[in-house]
């Protein structure tokens, strides 16, 4: 008897429980329903292989309303965006919108709706000021007209290179049994959002906190494309008590070699190779490159760049050099692609190309590279590797052959980079363009790096233009270029 | 000789990535080793039977470990074929016999083993000659003779010992192409080799191709991604072999340093005066060291003779009947010997006498064999030759496991020279554990830089590095990320000795000789 008393007690509890749960999750579903919208974005991409080639595609993702009318979402996937609507409380009507402002360093992105209809009922949500160390979350999500909830456990917080970009910033990470996510789900804690999620693997989930968020928010409200700051140095730890010694440094908990500066192209060189990194913004730094937060515990010091800094603002940074103590105001440089000799990415931009009696140039970037997927040829792998050319800005790569007689016994050149054409350095197409206005007599002569497949070719200057006009009516392409206008 | 001509040429290049891709590909495919061999069926075997001349080789081998190179591999045995030759010679493949401890031969018919030493090995084309010193191993045996360069379409019989039996097997196949190929046994060179339609044998290796009563080949290697394909050591590449052991040494083939490309676009000939058509290959590049090249050779001079070889721009000569590579012009010659070349340089022909030596500085790009790898250990950490041989110790899919790096350190830095151009790099190659290096954060199989500040081209370069510093501190720089590393000086020798007791290391070093 006494045991099925037992028996009882424990189903009622358990009712009680599921109940419970189930006005919670209905409750949350309410508070974040006039709050969440899905977003459709089509896309224009591009086929690097044939640059003049657009492809289509749409994504599908979501928002989340913040003040003052707009939507905030992530970057992902927004890349050559042609139309964009949102979509609200699970109707099926779309909402024409635009982009306010996209920044792919911070992996964010904020959209307006100008049809008032949109703003009916939705309401704003609060980012949280702190994002916790551990415990339950939960994500919503738009899917198939219906918001849906999941929960998550939060595994860690940590600094890491975003989705997008080289920057590294906090992120957190945590488990859920939630599928196909990664796409700007929002994750909240009660009524406060902790943040957007930017990349799913298995359960686990990546989660770009709300305190970076409302940090990049704020730069973009008091400074219009201040952009995010980055530490370009590269460093490796101190573990080695013997390295730390050997430059006349004694103790064995702090410090960080900086092994490079400079690789992103950003221009601050104050650090330099050889230097200990002790202090960033006043935290000691430990010789795994650690620092202790007062909010979120051990993390990386590159997370500093990006805490309640925005680009050109100043961070005190304590090295030892040359047997003492150097105290150096670091203006952190606005990270840039377009600063680097193999840029990262090229997003919202249509790839450039010349082409000059059907031999194709184009400018080596990630959008390039990423074309390839897991094949990249070996010597261009080895550029973006390693950027073994100190002294240009960029690199230009011949990268196919369109046959035609004009340029017979090349058709099988190809990732083949260009060092000089007609005796000038060539680092962007603007040079390229210029140098074969510009032949050596009857000829062009252009020569690759010593180190290519192939190192020279000449072509006929005379015939040139004839030839391209040629190739261009035979392999139907629409000009002989597509150059992006120059940047101030 | 070897000699290279760019991609577009469609023939094939020795030098740099798009050979190492082309290579990877065959090497993927070619199946070789001890344990192949191929066998064609008889046809008509004159009365000579040269199956009585042909024997099976049975090799004990041991191989080095190229991560901790004091340490060797268990005893493998391996099965090939070989054949008699003038002067009681046993020939065979140099991989049939690599890393052999001991080398055992059986006749034909005959249950009784003879020890074998080897007498000679050209680890470049894959040949080597056995001596057997017992007399009675030789009795009733003769010695078969080579042939010529057989026609494309003729029948060849091959004979060996391949697995799957004890007995002899013959097969029977058709010339059916003759061109450069990459020998993969040395991986990074290549030279004329002859394809038949063959099916191919693990253990057939070594064994003769026989045409009438000639041997027109030794078989060698063949390719698992194509049916009824196998490929023989043609009969200019042995005679070549036969030739440079005749002063007691191997040299080895030389080589130019070239790299050619097809000459076929009319603006470049005409850009170089060039009249004529379909004649000349234009050097595009020359590679390093190959001083005497570079001084006697220039860039876009024009290839129109090699020897009594008229090129073709394409690159190729017409070579008994056959379209092959211009290199194939150059493989009759010795280590040390002449070729005369006849240029086109500034708007004339000039005849060019281009002295040509074997080419050892690129040996760690190829496998290697019968030498130990050389380390030199401090403090726990254990450097090494960077080397094919080290990179395919690390797995099969070394080469997407790499560095790019570490790649281009060991297969590109030669076409840039000076100072980019290290001969023999060091690697980290691994670190045995102890207190003084367990906080070391470089990777093993990180490149040497510089060490206590000189720069390291080779593993002498290093351990001078070493011995010479006198500070508190050995400095390490590697080329991977620029990063540092630091030993205390005095520690550093203790923990070697400390580091060879736990991990029985016999010596602390062992370096070329």
């Amino acid at each position: 008897m006494r045991i099925s008393w037992m028996g009882a007690v424990v189903v009622s509890t358990a009712v009680l429980f599921l109940g419970c749960e189930k006005k919670s999750e209905s409750e949350l579903l309410d508070r974040y329903q006039a709050s969440l919208v899905e977003l459709e974005i089509a896309r224009k991409g591009y086929n690097y292989r044939l640059p003049w080639v657009t492809q289509r595609s749409q994504t599908k993702k979501n928002g989340v309303i913040i003040e003052g009318r707009k939507i905030l979402t992530t970057a992902d996937d927004v890349s050559g965006h042609v139309l964009v609507r949102a979509q609200k409380n699970g109707e099926s009507r779309k909402f024409e919108a635009s982009f306010l402002w996209i920044d792919y360093y911070a992996n964010l992105a904020v959209i307006e709706v100008e049809d008032d209809e949109f703003w009916k009922g939705l309401k704003p949500v609060s980012l949280a000021n702190r994002v916790p160390n551990s415990g339950l979350l939960q994500i919503l999500r738009w899917r198939s007209g219906r918001l849906e909830t999941r929960s998550a456990e939060i595994e860690r917080l940590f600094v890491g290179k975003g989705q997008m970009s080289y920057i590294e910033h906090l992120q957190l990470e945590v488990s859920s049994e939630i599928e196909a996510a990664g796409w700007a789900e929002v994750v909240v804690q009660n009524d406060r959002v902790v943040g957007l999620s930017s990349s799913a693997n298995g359960k686990s989930l990546t989660v770009i906190p709300s305190v970076f968020i409302k940090n990049v928010i704020q730069g973009w409200k008091s400074q219009e494309e201040a952009g995010l700051g980055y530490f370009d140095f590269a460093w490796q730890f101190g573990t080695n008590r013997a390295l730390l010694e050997s430059k006349g440094w004694n103790d064995p908990d702090r410090g960080v070699v900086v092994t490079r500066v400079g690789d992103k192209g950003l221009g601050n060189t104050l650090i330099k190779p050889g230097d200990i990194i002790l202090e960033v913004d006043g935290f000691s730094v430990d010789v795994e490159g650690k620092y202790v937060d007062p909010r979120y515990g051990r993390l990386l010091f590159d997370g500093l760049a990006t805490r309640e800094r925005m680009a050109n603002d100043s961070i005190s940074i304590v090295v030892w050099r040359d047997g003492k103590k150097v105290s150096i105001d670091y203006e952190l440089p606005k990270a840039e692609f377009d600063r680097d000799l193999i840029p990262d990415a090229d997003y919202d931009e249509t790839p450039e190309y010349y082409i000059a009696g059907g031999l194709l140039f184009q400018p080596l970037t990630g959008g390039y590279l990423s074309a390839f997927g897991k094949n990249q040829p070996f010597l261009i792998r080895y550029y973006d590797y390693e950027r073994p050319v100190a002294d240009r800005q960029g690199l230009v790569v011949l990268s196919a052959v369109m046959p035609d007689p004009y340029n017979r016994g090349y058709e099988d050149a190809s990732q083949l980079i260009v060092d000089t054409v007609n005796g000038n350095e060539i680092e962007n197409l603007g040079d390229l363009i210029e140098a074969f206005e510009a032949p050596e007599g009857d000829y062009h002569v252009i020569k690759f790096f010593q180190d290519q497949p192939l190192k020279t070719i000449v072509l006929d200057s005379n015939e040139l233009g004839l030839a391209t006009a040629r190739v261009l009516k035979r392999y139907r392409v629409p000009e002989d270029r597509y150059l992006l206008p120059e940047k101030p | 000789m070897r000699i290279s001509c760019a991609p577009e040429i469609g023939c094939l290049r020795l030098d740099g990535w798009t050979n190492v891709r082309k290579l990877r590909t065959v090497l993927k495919s070619l199946i070789f080793c001890i344990v192949i061999p191929l066998f064609w069926a008889v046809v008509s075997v004159k009365a000579a039977e040269p199956e009585r001349s042909v024997v099976q080789i049975l090799n004990f081998s041991q191989r080095p470990n190229w991560v901790e190179p004091w340490r060797y591999s268990g005893v493998a045995k391996g099965t090939g074929s070989g054949f008699l030759i003038e002067g009681g010679r046993i020939m065979t493949n140099a991989h049939v016999v690599s890393w052999s401890k001991q080398i055992l031969v059986r006749r034909y018919q005959d249950p009784k083993p003879y020890p074998a030493e080897i007498e000679f090995v050209g680890h470049d084309c894959d040949l080597a000659v056995l001596k057997v010193s017992d007399p009675a191993f030789y009795k009733g045996m003769e010695s078969l003779g080579f042939g010529n360069l057989p026609k494309v379409r003729s029948t060849v019989v091959t004979y060996g010992y391949p697995a799957g039996g004890d007995q002899i097997s013959y097969t029977r196949g058709v010339v059916s192409r003759i061109e450069m190929q990459p020998y993969v046994h040395i991986a990074n060179r290549s030279f004329l080799s002859v394809q038949t339609d063959a099916a191919i044998n693990p253990g057939n290796s070594g064994g003769p191709v026989i045409q009438g009563d000639k041997v027109v080949g030794v078989s060698f290697q063949g390719n698992a991604s194509l049916e009824n394909t196998g490929f023989f050591i043609p009969p200019n590449i042995i005679r070549h072999f036969l030739k440079d052991i005749e002063d007691g040494t191997y040299h080895g083939f030389p080589d130019a340093g070239l790299i050619l490309a097809p000459l076929v676009n009319p603006s470049f000939k005409k850009y170089l005066n060039l009249p004529g058509e379909g004649l000349g290959a234009r050097v595009d590049r020359i590679i390093y060291p190959f001083s005497k090249t570079h001084e006697l050779i220039r860039p876009n001079d024009v290839l129109l003779k090699v020897g009594r070889y008229p090129v073709g721009s394409d690159g190729l000569i017409q070579y008994m009947g056959n379209r092959v590579h211009a290199g194939v012009a150059f493989d009759s010659a010795q280590h040390g010997d002449i070729v005369d070349l006849e240029i086109w340089r500034d708007g004339k022909k000039i005849n060019v006498p281009l002295p040509v030596w074997v080419n050892r500085e690129d040996a760690i790009e190829g496998n290697q064999y019968n030498q130990d790898p050389p380390y030199f250990i401090c403090g726990g950490l254990v450097f090494t030759e960077l080397s094919r041989n080290y990179l395919a110790a690390q797995g099969r899919n070394w080469r997407s496991s790499a560095k790019p790096n570490t790649l281009y350190e060991l297969m590109f830095t030669r076409y840039l020279g000076g100072d980019a151009w290290r001969s023999r790099p060091v690697v980290l190659s691994t670190i045995l554990n102890h207190p003084l290096n367990a906080d070391i954060a470089v990777p093993a199989r990180s490149i040497v830089d510089e060490v206590n500040g000189i720069k390291i081209n080779t593993m002498e370069d290093l351990v001078r590095a070493v011995e010479s510093n006198k500070d508190e501190f050995h400095r390490f720089r590697f080329i991977q990320g620029d990063r540092i590393e630091a030993l205390k000086r005095e520690a550093a020798d203790e923990a070697t000795k400390e580091v060879m007791n736990t991990y029985r290391v016999p010596a602390d070093r062992r370096l070329k000789s």
